[in-house]
């Protein structure tokens, strides 16, 4: 096998020689990436620690303030930092529902998300509006749902639909799409568990007993609505002081009487 | 007319040589780079709310952690102290003591003030006899099982006689889990309902410490053999099975971590008494998936789940290479009907053969290709272009190799000093020459003689509590005289 056309070995030569010097300088390309992302999660963890703070200190005053949170720096970290926040009840929930309303944070991102032009920085952006306690961004997931998506996708789209939801009309339309497509995309039980727990919790009593009948009365997936029957009998005793908290009930008529949510 | 016969045999051979470099080298270059797109992927994107809800909402399917144990009375109680220390609400972990000789079941009765009870009387799955169930007044979440010797699979079979949940993790006694490892994991299975089983990657700690909540302190090995295997593991297990669970086509969860669905596993028998029984598992699921109709998928995480120890001593790297290879081998022969058939989609006709061909047949296929190469050369009938051609695939695709690799190990850890990459960039240079070589001949050795069922022990160090200051790190090697 005497190999006498030097253009063989001359052509392998130079494509493994490009591939070795790729490898090398692909180290060193890599390891700027590399300083370039980690000192760009560090400047918005700093962002985040500052919003933080404030959020910590004057969550009340943050709904009266006039801040200016434009840039793009400033919204990662404010919604990093809003992403932190675990409501203890429904009053801060919907403390955090008017904030994230007030700054338009979930616009702001949808935006960010809609104009990027790196997959990665698309999945960077949705994944912070997925972290959101609430948004009113269910046109864009009703968007990426109807437009098909990796299982993947799906799964965070609907967890970021669940808690978008905020009233009886929209927890309808939310049954209806995930009846329709979880069980195409293999979506597990207890992940729809947590998806109506979501729903639950961001519903009056009322609200929750309307979704409730309504769900009985309609031909949807029977494994929906043996689910949400199961977590929304779980939901009730788990949680009676949540449920009947005067305070919730009175702030979301005071809300929906100004029209400050919804 | 004879020699003409075999110079024409071997020139021939030349040519299938030739192709298998080309093709493994092409799909490893995929592998490798997939993952990267892959790893970086998931870099920017953490789903901490998601992980929270489920963790707080507790609709996660809790886990029982099955560790069997075989004369590991180094490890086995810092391994099921860091297990018992997780962050996961509802698991149970069960330490399996398989008849080890040594003093494991006595350690473990020292460290936890084990105490007996009743053991269950009825058996889903076969094993060798228990002597006794023992529980921790202090672990309420913590079995130990006492039994007859039986080997690993059997050691399994009998925890998961014994596990109380949905999902069994199956780690070995010398692993440590990463905190959040098992939510993550489960989580897989909570989204997608068709995830029969799940891993994720396994860091190498040589060369690293631990503290006291368990967490790692990277550190670099002081061994060529220890950090060539950090690469090793990255550019053959992290990049394969990422690229396999992509097409969902993975067929290894690695012994050392991987969570499994209880119910499936008992309706297959089991574990069953093979060298590798974590590949035959996982086989044997997709099997009875494929023959009762049941969408399935075998799911990775491209980021270091757990840690364990790496042979560090060439006799126990040859050992395990061996004892791999012979479980390559046998699990493909006892399922060799799926081979190349349409009815098994895309394990039967892709990945199974993928293993056959390049994971067995390859060690020997170079093996031949180099001797007949040195034959042919020796006598005239092949020039120095084409050796320089043969060099160049063999060697530098390989070194080219190894560096995209290391792209992989940059992306999934994050305290790599730039002089560890440098260190690394050199031994990735020398992998081709000296490493790869001898253990594709122990590949090769395995092969003929996968019969041997004998299961080649390990080395195990001990792992010692990092100083109160953590930027010392040290790793002991308490264990040189056993080594000696």
């Amino acid at each position: 096998m005497h190999i006498e056309n030097e253009h063989i070995i001359n052509y392998t030569v130079w494509a493994i020689f490009a591939l070795t010097i790729l490898s090398l300088f692909g180290i060193i390309l890599l390891g700027i990436v590399k300083i370039f992302t980690d000192n760009y999660f560090s400047k918005y963890q700093h962002e985040m620690q500052h919003w933080e703070k404030v959020l910590e200190k004057d969550k009340k005053e943050l709904l009266t303030m006039d801040l200016h949170i434009d840039n793009l720096k400033e919204v990662i970290g404010f919604a990093m930092a809003l992403g932190e926040q675990e409501p203890n009840n429904y009053a801060e929930y919907l403390q955090l529902c008017l904030i994230i309303r007030r700054y338009s944070i979930d616009t702001k991102l949808t935006r960010a998300y809609k104009t990027s032009f790196f997959k990665f920085r698309r999945r960077f952006f949705f994944s912070l509006l997925a972290n959101l306690p609430c948004s009113r961004q269910q046109k864009l997931y009703k968007n990426i749902i109807k437009n098909g998506c990796t299982q993947d996708c799906y799964s965070l789209t609907v967890f970021a639909f669940s808690k978008s939801v905020s009233s009886a009309k929209e927890a309808k339309t939310f049954l209806k799409i995930v009846s329709d497509t979880a069980l195409l995309y293999s979506l597990g039980q207890n992940y729809l568990k947590l998806l109506f727990l979501n729903i639950l919790k961001q519903l009056s009593y009322i609200e929750q007993n309307k979704i409730k009948e309504w769900l009985l009365a309609t031909n949807l997936n029977l494994l929906i609505v043996r689910t949400f029957m199961e977590v929304y009998k779980n939901y009730e005793t788990a949680a009676p002081k949540i449920l009947n908290n005067p305070l919730r009930d009175n702030m979301e008529i005071n809300n929906l009487k100004e029209g400050t949510f919804a | 007319m004879i020699s003409h016969h075999l110079i024409a045999s071997l020139l021939l051979f030349q040519f299938v040589y030739l192709i298998n470099l080309v093709l493994t080298n092409i799909t490893s270059t995929l592998f490798v780079f997939y993952s990267l797109f892959d790893v970086s992927k998931n870099y920017f994107t953490k789903r901490t709310a998601l992980l929270k809800s489920v963790a707080k909402n507790r609709v996660y399917l809790p886990v029982s952690i099955l560790m069997p144990a075989y004369n590991e009375e180094l490890t086995v109680i810092n391994s099921a102290k860091s297990l018992l220390n997780i962050d996961f609400e509802e698991y149970e972990v069960i330490v399996i003591n398989d008849g080890s000789k040594d003093n494991t079941f006595k350690k473990l009765q020292e460290a936890f003030e084990l105490y007996p009870v009743a053991a269950p009387s009825e058996l889903l799955l076969k094993h060798a006899a228990i002597r006794q169930v023992y529980r921790s007044p202090h672990y309420k979440n913590l079995t130990v099982i006492d039994k007859e010797n039986g080997g690993k699979a059997d050691a399994l079979n009998a925890g998961i006689n014994l596990s109380r949940y949905p999902l069994f993790c199956s780690i070995d006694a010398d692993t440590i889990l990463e905190q959040d490892s098992l939510l993550r994991t489960s989580l897989l299975f909570i989204q997608d309902e068709r995830v029969i089983a799940a891993g994720g990657h396994i860091g190498i700690s040589n060369g690293s410490s631990f503290d006291k909540n368990h967490k790692i302190h990277l550190g670099l090995p002081s061994r060529f053999i220890e950090r060539i295997q950090i690469i090793e593991y990255a550019r053959g297990f992290l990049a394969g099975r990422t690229f396999w669970s992509a097409i969902n086509g993975l067929l290894i969860v690695s012994g050392a971590f991987g969570i499994f669905r209880k119910d499936l596993v008992v309706k297959i028998g089991g574990y069953r008494h093979t060298i590798g029984e974590d590949f035959d598992l996982v086989i044997r699921m997709r099997r009875y998936c494929y023959d009762y109709k049941i969408p399935h998928k075998v799911s990775f995480i491209p980021e270091i789940m757990c840690w364990t120890q790496a042979p560090t001593d060439s006799n126990s790297l040859f050992k395990q290479r061996n004892r791999w290879q012979r479980g390559l081998i046998e699990s493909l022969f006892y399922n060799k009907k799926m081979i190349l058939n349409p009815r098994y989609g895309i394990t039967g006709l892709i990945t199974l053969p993928y293993y056959l061909f390049v994971e067995i047949f390859n060690p020997l296929i170079a093996f031949m290709g180099a001797i007949s190469i040195l034959l042919l050369y020796l006598a005239g009938f092949i020039n120095q272009n084409t050796i320089l051609l043969f060099f160049i695939l063999e060697f530098v695709w390989g070194m080219a190799l190894n560096i995209f690799a290391l792209w992989l190990i940059i992306f999934i850890r994050e305290s790599y000093s730039f002089k560890m990459i440098l260190r690394f960039t050199l031994d990735c240079m020398l992998e081709p020459f000296g490493y790869k070589p001898v253990t594709k001949m122990e590949q090769l050795i395995a092969t003929f003689t996968f019969l041997n069922r004998e299961w080649g022990e390990i080395q195990r160090h001990k792992i010692e509590e990092a100083p109160l200051n953590p930027s010392v790190s040290t790793v002991v090697a308490a264990n040189k005289a056993s080594n000696k």
